[in-house]
C-alpha cells in the first residue's frame, strides 16, 4: 500500500522515530512518502512554504492511506492539515482507504480523564476515527494495514467474480 | 560535575534521546540525573518508562552544578520551564557557582540550520539561561562548550 507519513519532524528525536517506523512499514511491504526524506526538508534547505506545500500535497494525493504521528502538546498543525486534505480526497477517491494514527504521548493521555477521547482536539480525532484508528505504536498500524489490504483484495476478487474486468477494479 | 539533564519526557523517543546523551556525559566522567530516569544511576531500560519523582528531581537540582535543558516545542515544555526557574533561583540565591545550558533543536523555533538562534524563545526562559550560560543548537555543541569551559566559574 502507498502510505503518506505525517507528523512533526522538527527535532532529531522526531526524525529518528519516523525513520524507525518507516523502516518497519517498508519491511512490511509498503511504499512510503516521507516528508523528511524530501529535499525541501533537508537541512540547509532554502525552500519556501509554497514548495513544501506543493511537494507534500503531491505525496498526500499519491497515497492510499495516511499514517500520522499525533504526539505533542497538541497535534502538529501540518499533520492536522494533511489529515483534513486526505479525508476530503477520500470522499471522492475509492483508492484512498483511510487514516491511522500513532500516539505515544503521555500528555494527551493524562487529559483523557473519562476515557472518551477529549485528549486530542475532537475534530482532529474525529477525522482519524471516522476513517481509521489510533494505536500506541507502529505495530498496531501494520496489523491494521494488513486487514485493509485483505479487505481490498476480497472486494477486487468479488468484483471480478461478478464480471467486472480486472483492469477496472 | 553534577549535571541535571532535562527535556521532554512525555514520549519514548525523546526519553531515549535524553538517556543516550546522558550516557555520553556519564562516559566522560560526569554524574548525571535525568528526571524521567528518577535517579543519578540510570535504570536498566532508561527510556522504557517515565519514572519522574518530584522530590528526587528537586533534590537533584539542589545538588547539581549544571542544568542542561532541552528547550524544544513551540513553547518550552512546562516541566522543563519549572526546573529552569527553580535552578535559576538556586543559582542566584546560593553561594555555589552554577551554570545553565540550553539545547534548542526545534526548527519551528530556531529555523532550519539554526538561522533564528534562540531569539524566539520565551524571554523569561532565555534570560534565565543567559544569566548563567547559553543556548546551543545541539548536544555536541553544548558538550564542546562544557569541555572547553569546564566547571562553573
Amino acid at each position: 500500500m502507498k502510505l503518506y507519513i505525517a507528523g512533526p519532524l522538527f527535532t532529531p528525536y522526531h526524525r529518528a522515530f519516523h525513520q524507525e517506523n518507516v523502516k518497519r512499514l517498508r519491511q512490511a511491504g509498503h511504499e512510503c512518502f516521507v516528508p523528511q526524506e524530501q529535499e525541501h526538508n533537508a537541512h540547509e534547505s532554502k525552500s519556501v512554504p509554497e514548495q513544501v506545500f506543493q511537494v507534500d500535497l503531491a505525496g498526500v494525493q499519491w497515497a492510499n492511506a495516511l499514517v500520522a504521528l499525533l504526539d505533542g502538546p497538541d497535534v502538529s498543525s501540518g499533520t492536522a492539515c494533511e489529515m483534513g486534505i486526505f479525508y476530503e480526497l477520500a470522499q471522492h477517491d475509492p483508492t484512498k482507504i483511510g487514516l491511522l494514527g500513532i500516539l505515544t504521548d503521555e500528555r494527551p493521555r493524562r487529559r483523557d480523564s473519562s476515557n472518551v477521547g477529549e485528549s486530542i482536539n475532537f475534530f482532529t480525532l474525529g477525522c482519524m476515527l471516522k476513517a481509521g484508528a489510533v494505536y500506541p505504536s507502529v505495530e498496531g498500524v501494520i496489523e491494521h494495514l494488513a486487514r485493509w489490504e485483505k479487505e481490498v483484495a476480497q472486494k477486487v476478487a468479488q468484483a471480478v467474480a461478478e464480471g467486472a474486468p480486472e483492469t477496472l477494479v | 560535575m553534577k549535571i541535571v539533564f532535562t527535556g521532554i519526557s512525555a514520549v519514548p523517543y525523546a526519553r531515549e534521546y535524553l538517556s543516550n546523551a546522558a550516557a555520553t556525559l556519564r562516559q566522560r566522567g560526569h554524574q548525571v540525573f535525568v528526571p524521567h530516569e528518577g535517579s543519578w544511576e540510570p535504570p536498566e531500560e532508561p527510556a522504557a518508562a517515565n519514572r519522574f519523582d518530584f522530590e528526587a528531581t528537586y533534590q537533584a537540582l539542589r545538588e547539581a552544578d549544571l542544568l542542561l535543558a532541552i528547550l524544544d516545542e513551540y513553547t518550552v515544555d512546562d516541566a522543563v520551564a519549572a526546573q529552569i526557574g527553580a535552578f535559576h533561583a538556586l543559582a542566584r540565591e546560593g553561594e555555589r557557582p552554577r551554570r545553565i545550558m540550553g539545547l534548542l533543536h526545534d526548527t519551528r523555533v530556531a529555523g532550519w540550520s539554526w538561522a533564528g538562534g534562540d531569539r524566539a524563545l520565551n524571554p523569561q526562559i532565555r534570560e534565565s539561561i543567559h544569566e548563567f550560560g547559553a543556548v546551543y543548537p545541539n548536544f555536541y555543541a553544548a558538550l564542546a562548550a562544557l569541555e572547553t569551559k569546564g566547571a562553573p566559574a
